[in-house]
């Protein structure tokens, strides 16, 4: 299953990058979520899933086609040019990156000092009521400052979406 | 190969795809996208390393990666409208009045 799943993100992030349309690649990123979230939940991360599912294919995404209408950005693009030199430079800075971040993975898979295994094995959230009790449990036991901060966050975000698309700022 | 050294190695190939995404494309809407797939791999791995460590830290600084991932999609894409109104394109090769 996460095999199918994995596969599925790999292919839609290349039809992503490559798509001639924006509301193509838009779609392709949709449908790119809703497989993490399907990730998210056989690996037992089930309110991550859930979040994933409502915030991103649900709400940014929808920010996203509906700015994509508002635009009127449906023209085509031409394809990229895989010989342009800007075009070589970019594909070969991420394939650099990719190679650092796999290495560096390995390395750390194989390093002799092991980091200490936390105390919610899957057995102690079952004993919990599950992952959504022991991690609302979590959330306001240890991060309730970053809970209240990202409380404050939201509306300042959305006033200072509301003051940037407005016509005039008086 | 094993689940988990699967999903590390797709949240580095998830980041590094949204990089490409972000440095091939010259169309503004689908660079934040890029942004997004990359806020996408780094949850991964969060979630990953809380199912490897037994920890649920790592689930919870994703749930407060995907507020804070809404947050700046709104901000972008009001941005966006607005540079959209002044300069008749989003194209980043269109707004170029700062360029010396």
């Amino acid at each position: 299953m996460i095999e199918a799943l994995t596969l599925a993100v790999v292919i839609l992030s290349i039809m992503m990058i490559l798509a001639k349309n924006p509301i193509n690649s838009a779609f392709c990123l949709v449908i790119l979520m809703i497989c993490l979230g399907g990730i998210y939940a056989a690996i037992g991360a089930h309110f991550v899933a859930a979040l994933q599912i409502i915030v991103y294919a649900g709400a940014v995404m929808v920010l996203v086609v509906f700015s994509i209408m508002l635009m009127n950005l449906n023209e085509t693009r031409s394809s990229i040019d895989l010989r342009s030199p800007s075009v070589l430079l970019a594909v070969g800075a991420t394939v650099v990156l990719l190679a650092i971040l796999t290495i560096s993975f390995f390395e750390w898979q194989t390093a002799t000092l092991k980091p200490v295994s936390g105390p919610y094995t899957l057995e102690a959230i079952k004993q919990l009521g599950g992952n959504v009790f022991a991690l609302s449990a979590m959330m306001f036991a240890k991060g309730y400052i970053q809970f209240e901060l990202i409380g404050l966050l939201l509306p300042v975000a959305v006033a200072g979406a509301l003051v940037l698309a407005k016509r005039k700022v008086d | 190969m094993d689940t988990s050294t699967l999903l590390h190695l797709l949240s580095g190939y998830l980041f590094c795809m949204g990089l490409l995404a972000l440095l091939l494309q010259r169309n503004s809407i689908i660079m934040l996208m890029g942004i997004e797939l990359m806020l996408n791999g780094i949850n991964l791995s969060f979630v990953t390393f809380a199912r490897d460590l037994n920890d649920l830290a790592g689930q919870l600084n994703a749930i407060f990666i995907i507020a804070i991932a809404a947050a700046e999609s709104a901000v972008g894409l009001s941005i966006l409208v607005h540079v959209y109104r002044n300069f008749g394109g989003i194209k980043t090769d269109q707004t170029t009045s700062l360029r010396g």
